[in-house]
């Protein structure tokens, strides 16, 4: 398990990959009762700020709390296709005597880029382990 | 102009939403991570925004979408959650507030 001490700046995720079923599309639509009919066929983009954090909680798990999240939107996203995430941290501070990353995501199907995420959480488990 | 949308918030959304066995489902895991009770995910907060700016834009959400928002305030089980849309001139001022109208996430999206 990565711990706060050792990440670093520039440090690189991935590659990941996520297969979009049709499970998980009905379990983000039912979760937030989303009624629009384009997100019954491609998925709601908006997911990709979740698998940032996947991305990052594959070397750095336990919960974090978002700050900020940016998306950028490139093509649609069918259910039933995988996506290629990979990621580089590009922030690492305290703020307020908290412990804040930010993890800049590419989302590719193919060669394609589909979707982008910048995430910024804050780690509380750092502060509870000691780590700062 | 301004667009809205109205969603409440169940602990079976928020597990449902993001899984069992964390700080979004179990209230011994949000406590120890210094939290008073589960907090709903902040993406969900932001899925909800996402749904609206499908509803004002279309499609063309998928492809051109941009969005970018800080998260201020948490989200609880029970809560009732509006999410707004304003039209500016370079996009939309987007915000969501519950129902004592306090800010919970505040940000900008536009079509590139």
């Amino acid at each position: 398990m990565g711990r706060w001490t050792e990440a670093h700046v520039g440090e690189t995720f991935g590659p990941m990959e996520f297969r979009l079923t049709e499970k998980l599309q009905q379990r983000y639509i039912d979760g937030t009762h989303n009624a629009i009919p384009e997100h019954e066929r491609f998925f709601d983009p908006s997911v990709a700020g979740n698998f940032a954090i996947y991305l990052l909680g594959e070397r750095y798990p336990g919960p974090i709390i978002h700050s900020h999240q940016e998306l950028k939107y490139f093509a649609p996203v069918a259910v039933g296709q995988t996506l290629i995430a990979t990621g580089a941290l590009s922030l690492k501070e305290m703020r307020r005597e908290k412990a804040y990353v930010a993890i800049d995501c590419d989302f590719r199907v193919g060669d394609e880029l589909v979707w982008q995420a910048k995430m910024t959480c804050i780690w509380p488990e750092v502060h509870l382990r000691g780590e700062v | 102009m301004t667009t809205e949308l109205t969603k409440h918030v169940t602990q079976d959304d928020m597990t449902l939403y993001s899984g069992p066995g964390n700080i979004h489902s179990d209230i011994d895991v949000a406590r120890r991570t210094g939290l008073e009770a589960p907090i709903a995910q902040g993406m969900m907060t932001l899925a909800f925004a996402s749904e609206l700016m499908t509803q004002v834009c279309g499609p063309e959400w998928l492809e051109r979408g941009e969005i970018s928002v800080k998260f201020t305030k948490p989200v609880f089980a029970g809560d009732t959650v509006t999410v707004s849309a304003a039209a500016g001139t370079d996009g939309y001022d987007v915000k969501a507030v519950n129902r004592s109208g306090q800010t919970l996430m505040v940000g900008t999206a536009r079509l590139r």
